[in-house]
């Protein structure tokens, strides 16, 4: 009898069987005719499957097409599971799971009953490399006997960020809300039921800075300095002119000033945070002229004698409202850039030193407005009209220049001497300054937004909002992370119930080197 | 007034004038009308023949009510039909017999000409009838197309019918082979299988091997490859292209250092539903390098989900027996419990709805029912049910019924044995069937009843009754003394399935007002009202025979998200995708895209498959947007995430040529088996963190029954395929129109084979070949137009 045997899409044709034999001969036939050996071999009549050693109930009919299954050399194509076993993410403790991919963001921060004013503070603060890296390398100095409470909060932050860094789960801060509470017992005030009561944020930040402010240095010997003054101090002088006498006076300020205030007074009114600024600035004050021998009315201003690589912005949004009895909230609308240009706050001196590294930055602008692709440039046809086209762009170029910040870049124009000779008045931390001023262009670049939601500093909800090393927003909401885009951080600007910002901090844009 | 001539004339004068003046409700066209002259009836106009035919139906309503004879009525009636069928009125003439009961004299009032438009508005009416009358004007049509010689026609009514004797019947009437053969794709599409070889449908000896080919679906997969050839889609897509994660804001991907296992899982699916039925991916068949040092896609998913991984094989070689199988055979000597199990469902897949001569899928799976591993035995259980799903094998029978009766084993096999049983005896009502399932049911104990499984079983069982109407009586009485935490939920089951379809107003009104229930429920009672999820899925089930009930069911729908209880609410997103399946109108994504955010979880889950079924297989741009924003919005629940991309994958099934609805040619049949598969997984979403996103999630593979090419193609007279110009468009609805209306709006013209969409219609843009089948969907055999002169112009 012969049968058609069908295997995959082959088919061999009129395959003599023997009914009379078992059918392992039939299958030993196909075994030379297709290589697969019979222990392979799965060989299908209808539904049914042929054994090795009997027909059993197959019936086969001359010129019958059977079906056949197997592959030729099934060992090594068999499903074998792989050496070594495949460690799934839900396999690990929880903490090491990182399922949303957030870890590389940083790490949140549990809240701990009406805390999130402190995390917002922490999560700012950390935003900062140079702070993050003086703080974990902060150690107690041998033999200060660690009573020193302002020594004890740096430990306990720098422990905390250290934790943070390791850490893709939320952490607790719990060392450093005990140390901050015994140092400031106003941040340990109990409101009813027992509850620990919400705090002012910026209240927080000024506190911490200026625990810090004391402890913590940088550098050794002659050039050591106090770090937060050299990430974030102003250096202001106050200009005096006199309105009857033309006079003009010139004086420095004592102190560095490391949070720049906006304020929102009423009248004028203030709708930006250049405004804001400019109201802060002012320092009117009465005066001895010498040119008229009394007391008169110096219109007066503070200027930037100096800028830091972070530049600390607080919207003051909080009022002591008397009758109230609260710290209230102007939630009027004030918008600020994502690109902070503090050129016209700057003593001459300083913008005369600015303008080498900004022109650096502008004409690298130029260039690659020029070069961009696409550009008809060598077109004898029109090169009139390209040409205008050319300046045309560069002139908005330069315009928008005086708004925007640059970018960084690589590259390779040859260049003035970037940093001039500085002129600050003073004589202490030269060296941090001219560090400082190296490439410095004035302009600086939102990095980390603390806001706030609700009606009352003493009320409603803290979130910090930071720019990651990436470029990706991120929302810090106590322990949960949250990614955000460009546009959400522009929205917190006020005008309405959702968070918004009464605390920026933005870091320096410099020219790129020679 | 003695009785003359004039007398009658004055009867006709009132008469006519009646028709106008009368008081409503006085019938005194008609009373004069028979008092009047026997005469011509149409000599006073048409309007005056309506207004009779209007009154004799009253008339007659009210005459039978108080047994009164009503031949005289007749009379006039048989005056009226002829008069209306011969002045393109059909749907009048129509209904003044069914109003007056008297159906079957309206074949002989039947020609060539009004002949389609009377049964269109025959077939049409019938979905709005009272439940004997509407099988009785289906037979009507059925009759009347069978007299007119148009074959497809009758099978397609006798389809709808779903009567087997009529099936075969109608059949073995047509002697045209080529016809036969168009014939024979229909049965193919509607799953239906027809013994050629014995019996009154018996086909010639030399005609045999191509009709098998054509009624076992055996070169499906040679078609579908040639079509996805014409569109070039040939190429294999991989999760990524699906997911598109670079168009998600704000969430650039980053490579993943670990691999996720439901991550994973996810990607499996994706991987099965995009590159389904084409043979080859970049996933699962790749070829791992000679060492073994890569790590197979396979053993990447964890424990049940390598069974999904592997079965996601037979997604991929779906419809391709010959070279589906050869690759599946290595995975069949794994030690590998899941990965075995997998292999088996996969074997299942391979052969749903292909039939081949040799049954490789019993041969191979049926020793493995009894494995010693359960895990095992469902794969085997689950196989054996899709490849012979609408089959009726008698052998599966034999196999599964033990398994259902056992009080010993695990309810899990038991309700997975009586879902493969239910698929592959869909609506047969086939008697030990249910006496197992019922038997199952009346022995297991209370609290194995109130598993996901039971429910199952009863699933099962709803599927032997589907669509089969009063015939579910007995079985429903049977339901009613079941263990209380079971009997309310299987009275739903089988009271839905067996008028699913039917749009039968009276069961929708009862469900709504199960529905309506506000039952108080504690922990351990949640029985209590796990039948309001049937109910609410039955009224989607009922109305979604035709349009307008469909649109009622969605305001119904849109009532008890307001009004209902949770157990009520987690089912309407599945209603609604019961409603439009494979068809994303903006309204119900809308809802759905509404609900896929809803603060309860379980609406939530519901609404994200549901979203997945209304656009499987389209590539809807819109809704694939709407999911890639819930995949950023869900991105830390791993569970929602992995149904937003099992919904991502449904969406790009088959890469935009696969369809899940169970409606085909025009929306004319309901498949049944489709139909099954389809609400297998809905089913599923009731107990969705048992199911989908537990250990069940391959329960997902029953969709595999309802996935068909959504295509045109045009054959010659050898069954090979022939490009020929065509119309697409939006089907218009041209029941009870006169004349011949277009049966399509804004079309444009392209080549086939083509794809078409739920709601759009084709025609042939020439008039070189004459299509055998009425209606161009599937696959059409063309004949050439002996009457075609070619032109120049």
């Amino acid at each position: 009898m012969r049968v058609d045997v069908k295997w995959g899409r082959e088919k061999l044709e009129g395959v003599e069987v023997d009914l009379s034999q078992p059918p392992l001969v039939f299958k030993t036939q196909l075994y030379t005719l297709t290589d697969v050996p019979p222990e392979n071999q799965r060989v299908m009549v209808k539904g049914k499957m042929v054994k090795d050693d009997c027909w059993g109930p197959v019936k086969l009919k001359d010129g019958q097409t059977v079906l056949m299954m197997g592959s030729v050399d099934a060992d090594r194509a068999r499903i074998a599971p792989p050496k070594e076993k495949v460690v799934f993410v839900e396999d690990l403790p929880e903490d090491q799971q990182d399922l949303d991919n957030m870890g590389q963001y940083g790490a949140g921060l549990t809240n701990m009953g009406n805390t999130c004013y402190m995390n917002s503070t922490l999560q700012c603060l950390y935003s900062v490399p140079e702070l993050r890296t003086g703080l974990t390398a902060f150690r107690e100095a041998p033999g200060a006997g660690g009573i020193n409470p302002g020594r004890q909060l740096a430990l306990a932050a720098g422990q905390l960020f250290g934790e943070l860094d390791a850490s893709s789960t939320p952490v607790v801060p719990m060392r450093f809300l005990m140390t901050l509470r015994s140092m400031f017992p106003r941040f340990a005030e109990v409101g009813e039921g027992g509850a620990y009561k919400q705090q002012d944020a910026e209240e927080c930040m000024s506190q911490v800075m200026q625990t810090f402010r004391g402890v913590l240095k940088v550098g050794e010997g002659v050039n050591r300095s106090d770090l937060i003054d050299t990430l974030f101090g102003f250096r202001l002088v106050t200009k005096l002119k006199c309105a009857e006498s033309e006079e003009e006076i010139v004086v420095p300020n004592r102190d560095m000033e490391i949070i720049l205030k906006c304020n929102i007074p009423v009248d004028p009114p203030v709708n930006h945070l250049h405004e804001g600024l400019e109201q802060a600035m002012k320092a009117d004050r009465e005066q001895m002229s010498e040119k008229l021998g009394r007391n008169v009315l110096f219109q007066g201003s503070f200027q930037l004698a100096e800028l830091p690589p972070y530049a600390m912005v607080q919207v003051v949004r909080f009022f002591y409202k008397t009758g109230a009895n609260v710290k209230a909230k102007i939630l009027k609308k004030v918008s600020y850039p994502l690109n902070l240009d503090l050129f016209n706050f700057c003593t001459e001196a300083l913008q005369e030193q600015l303008k080498g590294p900004r022109a650096r930055v502008q004409e690298e602008r130029n260039k690659a407005a020029g070069g961009a692709p696409g550009e008809p440039k060598k077109e004898p046809g029109d090169a009139s009209t390209s040409d205008a086209k050319m300046e045309e762009a560069k002139v908005e170029e330069t315009k928008r220049e005086a708004v925007d910040a640059p970018e960084g870049g690589d590259t390779d124009t040859p260049m003035a001497e970037a940093a001039g000779p500085s002129a600050p008045s003073s004589n202490h931390a030269v060296r941090a300054t001219e560090q400082n001023a190296n490439g410095m262009t004035g302009t600086y670049e939102l990095q980390a937004v603390v806001t706030h939601k609700g009606r009352s500093a003493d009320s409603g909800h803290y979130e910090t909002w930071v720019k990651k090393h990436d470029g990706q927003w991120v929302e810090f909401d106590d322990d949960t992370l949250t990614m955000r885009k460009e546009e959400d951080i522009t929205k917190l600007n006020g005008g309405g119930d959702w968070h918004m910002a009464i605390l920026l901090v933005y870091k320096a844009q410099r020219a790129p080197e020679n | 007034m003695p009785a003359g001539d004039n007398g009658r004339s004055l009867a006709d004068v009132i008469s006519i004038m009646a028709s106008t003046c009368a008081a409503p409700g006085d019938r005194e066209t008609l009373k004069y009308r028979l008092l009047g002259s026997p005469g011509e009836i149409g000599d006073w106009g048409h309007e005056y023949v309506r207004n009779l035919a209007g009154e004799i139906s009253s008339e007659h309503h009210e005459r039978q009510a108080e047994g009164k004879p009503v031949d005289d009525l007749l009379g006039l009636a048989g005056q009226i039909v002829p008069y209306h069928m011969t002045h393109n009125a059909e749907p009048e003439a129509v209904d003044l017999l069914i109003e007056v009961d008297r159906l079957e004299l309206l074949s002989q009032y039947v020609d060539a000409g009004n002949c389609r438009r009377t049964c269109l508005y025959l077939t049409s009416c019938s979905s709005y009838l009272p439940e004997p009358d509407d099988m009785a004007v289906l037979r009507t049509a059925h009759a009347i197309y069978l007299k007119m010689g148009l074959h497809h026609d009758a099978l397609r009514v006798a389809l709808w019918i779903n009567e087997k004797e009529l099936i075969d019947s109608t059949f073995a009437a047509c002697k045209d082979p080529l016809e036969k053969k168009q014939l024979g794709y229909l049965l193919a599409r509607q799953g239906v299988v027809m013994d050629l070889e014995n019996g009154i449908t018996i086909v010639s000896e030399e005609e045999l091997p191509a009709m098998q080919d054509i009624v076992s679906n055996a070169r499906l997969s040679e078609h579908f490859l040639e079509l996805a050839r014409d569109l070039d889609v040939m190429e294999p897509k991989v999760p990524e292209d699906v997911y598109k994660m670079h168009l998600v804001d704000g969430r650039a991907p980053s490579g993943r250092a670990m691999d996720s296992a439901y991550q994973n899982l996810a990607s499996t699916f994706v991987n099965a539903f995009v590159n389904a039925g084409f043979g080859q991916d970049k996933l699962i068949t790749a070829p791992a390098d000679g060492d073994g040092n890569q790590v197979q896609w396979i053993f990447k998913n964890k424990d049940h989900g390598k069974t999904s991984a592997a079965a996601s094989l037979g997604m991929i070689m779906m419809w391709d027996v010959e070279g589906g199988l050869t690759h599946l055979d290595r995975y069949l000597y794994t030690t590998d419990h899941h990965v075995k199990a997998g292999a088996l469902l996969a074997i299942g897949m391979v052969n749903c709805g292909v039939h081949n001569e040799h049954d490789p899928a019993y041969a191979l799976i049926f020793e493995d029912v009894n494995h010693d591993e359960p895990t095992v035995q469902i794969g085997a259980i689950m196989g054996l049910g899709l490849a012979y799903a609408g089959t009726c094998k008698e052998e599966i029978e034999e196999l599964l019924v033990p398994l259902v009766m056992d009080p010993n084993i695990s309810i899990e096999l038991a309700g997975f044995a009586a879902v493969s049983l239910g698929l592959v005896f869909t609506s047969t009502c086939h008697q030990e069937c249910i006496e197992a399932i019922l038997q199952a049911l009346m022995t297991r104990p209370a609290q194995q009843l109130s598993t996901p499984f039971a429910k199952m079983l009863c699933l099962g069982l709803g599927f032997l009754f589907l669509r089969k109407q009063e015939v579910v009586e007995a079985t429903l009485e049977i339901a009613k003394t079941l263990n209380e935490v079971i009997s309310k939920y299987c009275q739903v089951v089988l009271d839905t399935m067996a008028y699913a379809g039917t749009g039968n107003v009276l069961k929708v009104q009862e469900l709504l007002a199960l529905c309506g229930e506000h039952i108080e429920t504690t922990s351990n009672s949640g029985w209590k009202v796990a039948h309001q999820g049937p109910a609410v899925l039955g009224v989607a089930l009922l109305a979604m025979a035709e349009d307008l009930g469909g649109r009622m069911a969605h305001r119904a729908l849109e009532h008890l998200l307001q009004y209902a209880e949770p157990s009520v609410r987690s089912a309407v997103p599945l209603a609604i995708a019961m409603l439009n399946v494979s068809n994303p109108d903006i309204y119900p994504t809308d809802i759905l895209s509404r609900l896929s955010h809803d603060s309860d979880g379980e609406v939530a889950k519901c609404a994200i498959v549901a979203l997945g079924i209304i656009g499987a297989g389209t590539n809807n741009a819109r809704l694939a947007g709407i999911l890639r924003n819930l995949s950023s919005y869900y991105y830390k629940d791993q569970k929602m995430l992995f149904l937003v991309r099992v919904a991502q994958g449904l969406v790009y099934m088959g890469k935009g040529l696969i369809s899940v609805s169970p409606y085909h040619t025009d929306r004319q049949l309901l498949s049944g088996v489709s139909l099954a598969g389809l609400l297998c997984v809905l089913y599923a979403c009731f107990d969705i963190k048992e199911t989908l996103t537990g250990k069940h999630h391959y329960i997902l593979y029953y969709l595999v029954t309802a996935m068909k090419p959504r295509y045109l193609m045009t054959l010659d007279e050898a069954g090979k395929m022939l490009p020929v110009p065509a119309r697409v468009g939006t089907a218009v609805d041209v029941v009870a129109q006169a004349g011949r209306p277009k049966t399509i709006t804004g079309f444009q013209t392209h080549t086939t084979p083509v794809l078409l969409a739920v709601g759009e219609r084709a025609e042939l843009a020439t008039e070189k070949y004459i299509p055998l089948s009425p209606i161009l969907e599937g696959l059409v055999i063309l004949k050439r137009n002996p009457e075609y002169v070619e032109s120049n112009e």
